[in-house]
This record gives C-alpha cells, structure tokens and sequence, in this order.
C-alpha cells in the first residue's frame, strides 16, 4: 500500500556542581559577549533548504509492528514539514498522530505469515538558520496559555521539582529577566556537563539521576533535556526539538553536520526556550560541548576560538543542516505492545510483542538516508 | 549488631577499580518492605517474597548507564561466590527494551536474574532516584542497606556486612516477615 500524507528534540564535575553556576563560571574561561567572537560560527536566516528523508526499515519475520516518525514540525521562521509519502510491503501502514504533541508518525504492521516485511517512509523538509537578535525584542504574539502549561510541564523524565528545581533557583539566582535566567542555565550547562563519548544513541534524558548522581556527561538528549528541565523549572517554557542532521555544516564544523548521505546514526536533538518579545529562541548547549569533544583535533579548551563561536551562536541561534521531526515526550506508541518511549525521534518496532533496540540500526534493521534536493 | 552499626561510613582503601570508591553501601533510609514482581529475561516472573530466608540485592540497573556496565561484573562474581551461601540477586533493568538486553547478556552473561522494569513502575516505587542503585533485603525481606551509584562488590568491608545479614537469626525490625 502506498499512501500519499498531505498537511500542512577534570575539575571534579562534583565540586562544580556543589559550586553552583555563577562560581563554577567563574572557574572557566567564557567567551566576552561584548566582544564578539571570531565570526566561524554564525548561522543568520538565508536561503531555505530542501532535504528529502528515506528511511528504510526491514524487519527479519512477521508478526511485527513498526512506527517511523515523520517530520512534523512547521515554524514560519525555520523549518517546514512538507509531504511524505510511504510504501510497505507485505503489511498495512498509516499515518499516526501523538495527540498531545502532535508528532506524527507511520504505523506499519505485518500479520505472522508476512516474509520480509519492509516500510520505506520518504519525507521533504525545508530548513534554514534561524536566529534571533536577542538585544531587541521583535514583539510578536505571546505563547498561548495552552503551549505555556504544556511547556512548563514536568515529563517522566523532566520533573521540575526537587533537585532540579533548587539547581535552577540556585543557577538563576539574582537573574531578573527570563533572558538573563535562560542564559545562565544555558551557561552553566555547557560548563557543567560534558559529552560523554561512550553514551548509548543521543542519551536517554533522566535529568534528575544526573543532577542527583552529579555525573552530568551525555549526549543531547541529556545535556539539551538538562536545559529544557532547568528552564521549566525557573518557569520559562521550554522544549526538546528532536531530530536529526541531513547534511554538513556550512561553516566547516565537522561535528556539527552529517558526514555522508548515511544518516541512520545521526540523529540529534536541540532546544527552545520562550522568550517574551522574542518568541522560541534556538538553544543547543549539547552541541557546544560536542564541538568541545570532537571538533578536530579534538579535545578542545572552552575558550578554544571554535568552541566560543559555537558558544556564542549557539543560544539564539542554529543552523539549518538538521530536520526537526518533534517536541514530543513520553509517547504511547499506538497498538504497541512495549511501553511508552521518552521521545519519538529514532524508528521503532515490536516483534511477537517485544520492542526491537532502536539504537541497534544494523540489527534492527532499518538505514536513513538525507540529501538536499533542488527546489 | 544495630543497623546504624551496619553502615559502611570508614574510607575505604583507595585501589584500582572500575567502580567508583566514593560510593558506600550504607543502612537504607526506609526500612519499609517493599514488593517486586516483574517478568524476567527469557520469561517467567519472579518476585522478591519468593526469595525470603536469602539477602537479597535488587539491584537497578541499564546498559546505557556507563557505570552499570563494569558493576554487573562485579555483581556476577558476588553471586558466584556468595550466591551458595544465600545471597540472590534480582537484577532490574530500568525502561529497556528485551531485544537490547538480549544481545548485551549474550556479550556479557550473569548468573543472576534480569527482571524488566519497562514503564519504570518499579523504580518508581523503589524511590530510585539514580542509576545503579542497588537496595540489600535481609532474610525477612526488610530493606536494610542501599548503595546509590556503583559499587565493587569485592571490597571486603561490603562482604562482611552481607555476611552479618547473613547471620541473622531473628529480625531485627519490624515489618518483614519470618523465613
């Protein structure tokens, strides 16, 4: 069945911790924000780009279920979900939809007598950088009272009580604008956490065992969770944007962009926090420290000139080498026999009832593939 | 020996490990007996009450979780060496799917039991608030010592407080229920 869709996320790391921002930072060297750093980092609003998103799943035996999440985030200033279409062989699919955040997804299913069961999901996005001029508001419309709870909301994973609200207050403290406290939390991440090199997938986003067990290393969706979890809760809405990198940096960042056609690991997931007068501001301070890690040679200091460009754009803006497939936590996925899944930003599926390793692709087995096309 | 006796405070000897020597196996902060069933690794289900007259360790756990992974070694050689002598472990992983721990135990095996905690309900009532996390039942199924974060079950003053729950006759709060 083919179905066409239309529509309109050291210093001992414990002593920084017990420090708290505003003395951590002091510790560390810090880009000068009145003096703008070198300009290798910039991403400013240009052209849009379009990409088209294959993503293959093949599974070894019937009786099986598959969901693949499909672009579903549309924002005026940066990003468009354009069609999808899909194809399944041996099976039946249709498009699904989270009914609190909206992300879509096709489901697939295989009766137990289907041989070689296989879904093909083609997306076309369009993206490009996004950034905002933080030192004068542009006004706008304020966040609706339902995004506002929605985004303020604690997640299974995301409380914004306990130890993660006193780590908030205490990183905030004497910040009066939910810019400068946006800031702060933003800082005091990309000083405090790390990217751990041998984190399983993007991470898995328990902010409260990193706060409690003090080991703040991970990958984005520990390190961006963090964020968004601290912002919520100074009570700024906040939100995980999970997706995944479709081509390389333009700015020569290799960590920052995808280094082939082969996406089927590079699946990354970013931030926003609502600013009044500004709306959903970019935040990525994961990627900071994956530049940090991994951009060559690798290993860099924090006031590496690379490292403070990244610091710098990265809280206001990104760039548009990535799609962005949702904002969606916690998410039952429909007729599954497993458990809710934290975010839905990698291909899932059950087999007899029992959920596949979504972070074993080659096992799974499924491979996405991203190029940019021409309009 | 009182529980406040049992808990494991002096600094222990710095020494290679993959663990971490600043994590301490100390009395458990509720004594409350708590239950656990959940479906195991390879089928069937298992449940702490089953195990009652043994220490029990339910030990919460993911493959994600760098620390987890050398811990369950340590885990297998305490079972191995202890496990005859009344000592079971119940192994939780936490909100992880069956296939990705099927191809980690086939890398890695145990000897203990893998029970699945999907939709974290039982981490949740354990009160885990960290991975690993391990919470030490006596005989009578009372939680008398916990660990958060990662522990090497060789060091010898983590033995003798296993031994010492091992040597109890009698309860020695209330709540659990006799072997």
């Amino acid at each position: 069945m083919t179905k066409d869709i239309h529509h309109s996320h050291p210093l001992h790391r414990r002593h920084l911790l017990a420090l708290g921002g505003g003395a951590a930072a002091a510790l560390l060297a810090r880009p000068a924000f009145a003096q703008p750093a070198p300009a290798l980092f910039a991403p400013k609003p240009g052209a849009w780009r379009t990409y088209e998103v294959v993503t293959r799943v093949e599974l070894p035996a019937g009786d099986a279920q598959a969901w693949v999440p499909v672009p579903s985030v549309n924002e005026a200033g940066w990003f468009r979900s354009s069609d999808s279409t899909f194809s399944v062989q041996g099976g039946e699919a249709k498009l699904v939809a989270d009914p609190v955040y909206g992300a879509r997804a096709v489901h697939a299913r295989w009766a137990s007598g289907a041989e070689k069961p296989v879904l093909e999901v083609t997306s076309r996005v369009q993206a490009r950088d996004r950034a905002a001029d933080l030192g004068k508001p542009e006004g706008g419309s304020p966040l609706g009272e339902a995004d506002r709870k929605l985004y303020l909301s604690a997640t299974d994973l995301i409380p914004t009580g306990g130890i993660v609200k006193t780590t908030s207050d205490r990183i905030v403290a004497g910040k009066a604008s939910d810019l400068d406290k946006a800031r702060a939390i933003y800082d005091w991440v990309v000083e405090n956490s790390f990217r751990n090199a041998a984190t399983r997938g993007c991470g898995i986003g328990d902010i409260a065992a990193m706060l409690t067990s003090g080991n703040l290393g991970g990958k984005c969706a520990d390190l961006n969770a963090l964020f968004v979890g601290l912002a919520r809760a100074a009570g700024i809405p906040a939100r995980d944007v999970y997706g995944l990198r479709v081509a390389p940096s333009q700015f020569g960042y290799k960590s920052l962009g995808a280094g082939s056609e082969v996406v089927t690991k590079a699946q990354h997931c970013r931030a926003e926090a609502w600013l009044d007068g500004h709306g959903w501001v970019a935040v990525d301070p994961a990627d900071v420290r994956k530049v940090v890690l991994e951009e060559p040679p690798g290993k860099l200091a924090i006031d590496d000139p690379k490292v403070a460009a990244a610091r710098t754009a990265l809280f206001g803006s990104w760039e548009g080498n990535w799609l962005a497939y949702n904002f969606a936590h916690d998410v039952a996925l429909p007729g599954a026999a497993g458990p809710k899944v934290e975010f839905l930003m990698y291909p899932q599926a059950e087999i007899k009832g029992a959920r596949l390793d979504c972070l074993d692709p080659d096992g799974f087995k499924y491979t996405i593939r991203a190029r940019e096309v021409s309009v | 020996m009182g529980i406040v006796a049992l808990a494991l405070i002096a600094a222990a000897p710095m020494r290679a490990s993959a663990t971490d020597p600043e994590n301490r196996l100390e009395a458990a902060a509720d004594i409350t007996p708590r239950t656990l069933a959940l479906g195991a690794l390879g089928g069937g289900r298992r449940e702490a009450a089953d195990h009652r007259g043994r220490v029990v360790l339910v030990h919460f756990f993911a493959t994600w979780c760098e620390p987890c992974r050398p811990e369950l070694a340590s885990l297998d050689r305490l079972n191995r060496e202890m496990g005859p002598r009344g000592v079971e472990i119940l192994a939780v992983s936490v909100a992880e799917p069956e296939m990705r721990l099927r191809r980690f135990f086939a890398e890695q095996p145990v000897s203990f039991a893998i029970l699945l905690d999907q939709d974290r309900a039982a981490s949740r009532a354990w009160a885990i608030e960290a991975l690993p996390s391990t919470v030490v039942l006596d005989r009578w199924g009372v939680p008398r010592l916990a660990v958060r974060g990662d522990l090497d079950w060789q060091r010898a003053e983590v033995r003798a407080a296993l031994d010492d729950l091992l040597d109890e006759t009698e309860p020695r709060r209330t709540g659990g229920d006799r072997p």
